[in-house]
């Protein structure tokens, strides 16, 4: 019955796939891309015979997917829409605020129509396609959309459904009514005497149009325009068009009296026709004939009615205008039957269908397929679910366990939005409310999004933050100082390393300071290593390097005693990594001076001593070449000690 | 509707594998020239050629990419009976600013006798590790014990699999199971009419700290040309697409509290036959919801897994038609940029139904 698309097809037209024997090779890539090369298939045998002038052209082709909502006319829904779904998320957990369906089903629908007003105003020639395209889709799914708010979200009293659809009508079709202001405002037509449904030849389609949204009052007064208005035909038409019983819920009769009164009057109408009253004027007669509800009418209304819908109302208006909700779907689907003479429904006629059969649930499957991205599937099923109209499905997908049925669709919309480069900030909101598959989901994606500008980055970073996602955090920053290091920008590295506390990563680039110091006896970034913070306390290596800083600090300011202690520190912790030790130890020759003052005691000095020979003993077990220099420091080194030996001793002296 | 690019790859002969890097950023090929070349994409979305170089001295099957946190990183496999670790390294900038990149030769892989048919780099989690099959079918695993020293690439494991061995695939995480095992699913490509199993998975045992082939799948008789494990986002199984006379999707669940045996059970999740010939290649999307099958026909098709069916949400057909003119103009005159657009009007998503 409903044409259904299970898959569509696309050709590569490229040159490099004409020959038979080429096969196309097809992967992912980044976030939703697809890529595809051409290649053969050959055994190893023969796969050496490879000719230099090989001419053939071989192209790899890259598929970007593009959707609706990537335009930049409509992100503004998208982004719009994260915002209501936000407050009614967390209004849904607030028991103190309101929760009204209908208020949040008007906000979601202004903003599409806001979407499409940015579309037209955009297209104002409607020349561009693609953008006819779109404002058809999302106005189709404005149209679906307030249906199902007039038929689930609006409660009426008695369920006397007819005026609520009249008014939706009312809105998605303001053709005749636009038309019937063009005729009215003509004052010219008014004053000189011309004949208005000479002039406008759209005259009686206005007043048939007028006629089957039930906007009597409009159309009587067209008629008063009207030419002949003061003949016996027109007299007693405007007279019945006046009499019309309008039936209002608040303050206005019982159904029963009401029922009772319309019949009255329709079959006075009615009276009035069959003695032939209007047939001098056959326009009038053919209008006459649809407000007495005669059956032969049904053919000229449907000529006037561009959708099954339509027709089902005007109908409605004049055959039971006090019908009850749950009498709408036989009357619909009559209506669908009158008004194709082929079964032929497309998507939009299911989908409505549905909503007047009371099938939410077979509705908002529908709607799933609506090519909009999963926008409108996702926004009215959560609405629906969170005003406990629909049931979450029950069959849930095996392949993704573990996840709360109701999330999936949230699941999908989220993830399709984090493959955005811009909207990704908009899907988080929506993977937030997936527990923890939802986690799962964000934490893959945000370190899949490319680190490219630094904004991005520091973005990212917050959002995972926020999240306690600090595999994320930790990961972007390795990856972020990893691309540092490889432009050989080591204090930008480790600036990541701190943002990331990743002290492996830390403790390698302190090595790479440390070597860099050994070599050309100063540290390249102070400013970085001056700010160090907390990751001298996680790593090892850095909290050398602080401590040697410091000590290299004191010693410049001639703080000798005070570098003393922090020197004997250093060695006793024994913190020094193994290549650096030789320098350390030569800065004992800092210590002697000419003031012959010792900074030193001898369990300090043997302290030295005795790191002294485990270094040598080290640097003698493993033979590395760029040592050999710093082992022939040992001699000055232990020249320094027996000085500073010597002077604490003849100092002991003196004191004695 | 989808936006394509056209890239000339410039390879002198057949192009064997792509590969993409983490972010999809960065482009890999490699070739039956003995080239691998790297294409990274501009900020316009333009992808250019920044590495060329001559890799192997035969064939270079596959090329994949290492996690970026342990830098831009690639291997390579050839038909040279080597596989190789590269760098890339950025020089001093030119006269124009832009920095001078250039790839080195980090490791190469010898043990290999016969030619090396896959390599991949497990998941990170497990550090930086490397597995190899070959065409004499013993898997390898390589692993740099110092992840920021890429010169050291001791040989760790073998697994001798005693049939040809045509891809290998890594397990991703599982969502609930407590730190699953490493684990490598090894094809064979074996061409005889025997039923032997072309399915090996291979586990890292850690008591023993040792790899070794811990279940053959049965079910798969036919050659094996590729092999992936779905990404993991939050199932508690893998799934496993293999590339054979057909598409198949296995489905491997851990068993709660296996004591000894294979601790998986293992059932075929899909079967689609609609390649009706052999299928060479499978690749799953980010998310591992959407798997793309390349078979002889020629054609692409795209599997996507809805409530408990998988079914066919697009085919990618070739078409040997030259794309418009003026595409080809814009080829001719930038010598640097070998992008090509070219629009493919309405298409792929499935739910493109247009009405109204």
């Amino acid at each position: 019955m409903s044409k259904t698309i299970v898959y569509d097809t696309l050709s590569i037209p490229d040159p490099s796939f004409i020959d038979d024997e080429v096969r196309m090779f097809g992967s992912s890539f980044g976030m939703s891309n697809i890529c595809i090369f051409p290649t053969k298939i050959s055994g190893p045998s023969n796969n050496q015979n490879s000719s230099g002038d090989d001419k053939t052209e071989r192209n790899i082709i890259l598929l970007k997917h593009k959707t609706m909502l990537f335009d930049p006319k409509v992100r503004q829904l998208v982004n719009e829409s994260s915002g209501v779904f936000q407050e009614l998320q967390t209004n849904v957990d607030d028991p103190t605020k309101s929760t009204d369906a209908l208020y949040y089903s008007r906000k979601y629908r202004a903003i599409l129509s806001t979407c499409i007003l940015a579309i037209d105003q955009n297209n104002l020639d409607k020349s561009n396609e693609i953008y006819n395209q779109y404002k058809m889709l999302l106005y189709n799914l404005q149209l679906i959309w307030h249906l199902c708010e007039v038929l689930y979200l609006v409660t009426v009293p008695g369920d006397t459904i007819l005026n609520n659809l009249l008014d939706w009508i009312k809105i998605h079709y303001e053709n005749a009514e636009n038309q019937a202001s063009v005729i009215t405002e003509n004052k010219i037509a008014y004053l000189t005497d011309e004949h208005v449904e000479e002039k406008f030849t759209f005259y009686w389609d206005t007043v048939i149009g007028l006629v089957l949204q039930g906007n009597i009052d409009t159309a009587r007064m067209l008629l008063s325009n009207h030419s002949q208005s003061d003949t016996e035909p027109f007299i007693h038409a405007i007279r019945i068009f006046k009499s019309m019983p309008i039936y209002s819920i608040y303050g206005g009769l019982p159904i029963a009296e009401y029922t009772s009164r319309f019949k009255g009057w329709q079959s006075s109408a009615k009276s009035k026709l069959e003695c032939g009253i209007f047939l001098s004027d056959s326009n009038l007669n053919d209008v006459m004939k649809i407000i007495c509800g005669d059956p032969d009418s049904t053919s000229l209304i449907r000529s006037h009615c561009s959708t099954w819908f339509q027709f089902l109302v005007a109908q409605l208006i004049y055959t039971d205008p006090t019908v009850k909700k749950h009498s709408l779907s036989l009357y619909a689907h009559r209506s669908v039957a009158k008004y194709y003479e082929e079964s032929e429904y497309n998507h939009m006629d299911t989908l409505a269908l549905d909503l007047f059969d009371g099938d939410l649930e077979g509705f908002v499957k529908k709607l799933k397929s609506y090519p909009d991205s999963g926008w409108s599937s996702t926004h009215l099923t959560n609405l629906l679910h969170l005003c406990d109209k629909i049931e979450p499905e029950v069959d849930m997908s095996e392949v993704v366990e573990n996840t709360n049925p109701n999330e999936q669709y949230l699941l999908d919309y989220g993830t399709f939005l984090m493959t955005h480069h811009s909207l990704w900030q908009a899907g988080v909101i929506y993977l937030d409310y997936c527990s923890a598959i939802g986690k799962g989901h964000l934490s893959m994606l945000l370190s899949k999004l490319e680190i490219t500008s630094d904004l991005r980055v520091s973005k990212i970073l917050h959002y995972a933050t926020a999240r306690r996602l600090h595999n994320v955090v930790s990961s972007v920053c390795k990856v972020k100082g990893m691309l540092s290091l490889q432009k050989s920008r080591i204090g930008e590295a480790l600036c990541w390393a701190i943002r990331g506390q990743d002290s492996a990563f830390a403790t390698h680039l302190g090595d790479l300071y440390l070597k860099e110091f050994a070599k050309s006896g100063s540290f390249g970034c102070p400013d970085i290593l001056d700010n160090l913070g907390s990751i001298v306390v996680t790593c090892d290596r850095f909290m050398f390097i602080g401590k040697y800083i410091q000590f290299l600090k004191l010693s410049m300011d001639n703080k000798l005693n005070e570098a003393a202690l922090l020197y004997i520190e250093l060695l006793k912790s024994n913190i020094c990594p193994k290549y650096f030790r030789m320098t350390l130890l030569m800065d004992v020759l800092m210590f002697i001076d000419n003031s012959n003052e010792c900074y030193f005691n001898i369990a300090d000095m043997s302290l030295i001593t005795m790191r002294l020979d485990d270094a040598i003993i080290e640097y003698n077990e493993d033979d590395e070449s760029d040592n050999q220099f710093l082992l022939s420091q040992v001699l000055n080194i232990r020249q320094g000690i027996a000085k500073l030996v010597s002077i604490s001793l003849r100092k002991k002296k003196t004191i004695m | 509707m989808v936006e394509a690019h056209s890239i000339n790859a410039e390879h002198k002969d057949l192009i064997h594998d792509v590969a993409f890097d983490y972010y999809g950023e960065r482009m890999a090929t490699c070739s039956t020239d003995q080239f691998v070349k790297v294409w990274d994409q501009d900020e316009q979305g333009n992808w250019n050629l920044t590495a060329s170089w001559k890799a192997h001295s035969g064939s270079v099957w596959k090329v994949t990419w290492a996690h970026p946190e342990f830098g831009q990183v690639i291997a390579t496999c050839s038909f040279d009976r080597t596989a190789a670790i590269w760098e890339e390294i950025m020089g001093e900038s030119n006269e124009n600013g832009t920095l001078l990149r250039h790839w080195v030769r980090r490791a190469n892989l010898v043990d290999s006798r016969t030619s090396v048919t896959d390599v991949k780099f497990g998941p990170k989690s497990f550090g930086l590790i490397l597995a190899t099959c070959s065409a004499d079918g013993v898997m390898r695993i390589y692993e740099a014990p110092d992840a920021m020293n890429l010169a050291q690439w001791p040989l760790q494991h073998e697994v001798s699999l005693k049939v040809p061995s045509s891809c290998l695939t890594w397990n991703p995480l599982l969502s609930t199971f407590r730190t699953p095992n490493a684990m490598i699913a090894v094809g064979s490509d074996e061409n005889s009419n025997t039923t032997n199993s072309k399915i090996f998975i291979c586990e890292y045992n850690e008591v023993s700290r040792r790899w070794a082939k811990t279940e053959s799948v049965a079910s798969v008789a036919h050659p094996v040309h590729d092999m992936i494990f779905a990404p993991n986002m939050g199932r508690s199984f893998y799934l496993l697409a293999i590339a054979t006379n057909n598409v198949r999707i296995l489905k491997l669940k851990p068993i709660v509290d296996a004591t000894s045996g294979f601790p998986y059970t293992i059932e075929t999740a899909a079967q689609f036959n609609d390649h009706f010939c052999t299928v060479w290649r499978v690749a799953w999307n980010i998310t591992g919801t959407v798997l793309a099958s390349s078979g002889d026909d020629g054609c692409v098709r795209l599997w996507k897994s809805t409530v408990d069916t998988w079914k066919c949400v697009g085919v990618l057909k070739r078409d040997g038609k030259l794309p418009q003119p003026q595409s080809k103009k814009t080829q001719s005159t930038t010598q640097n940029n070998l992008t090509r657009f070219f629009k493919l009007g309405q298409i792929t998503h499935p739910s493109e139904v247009h009405w109204h």
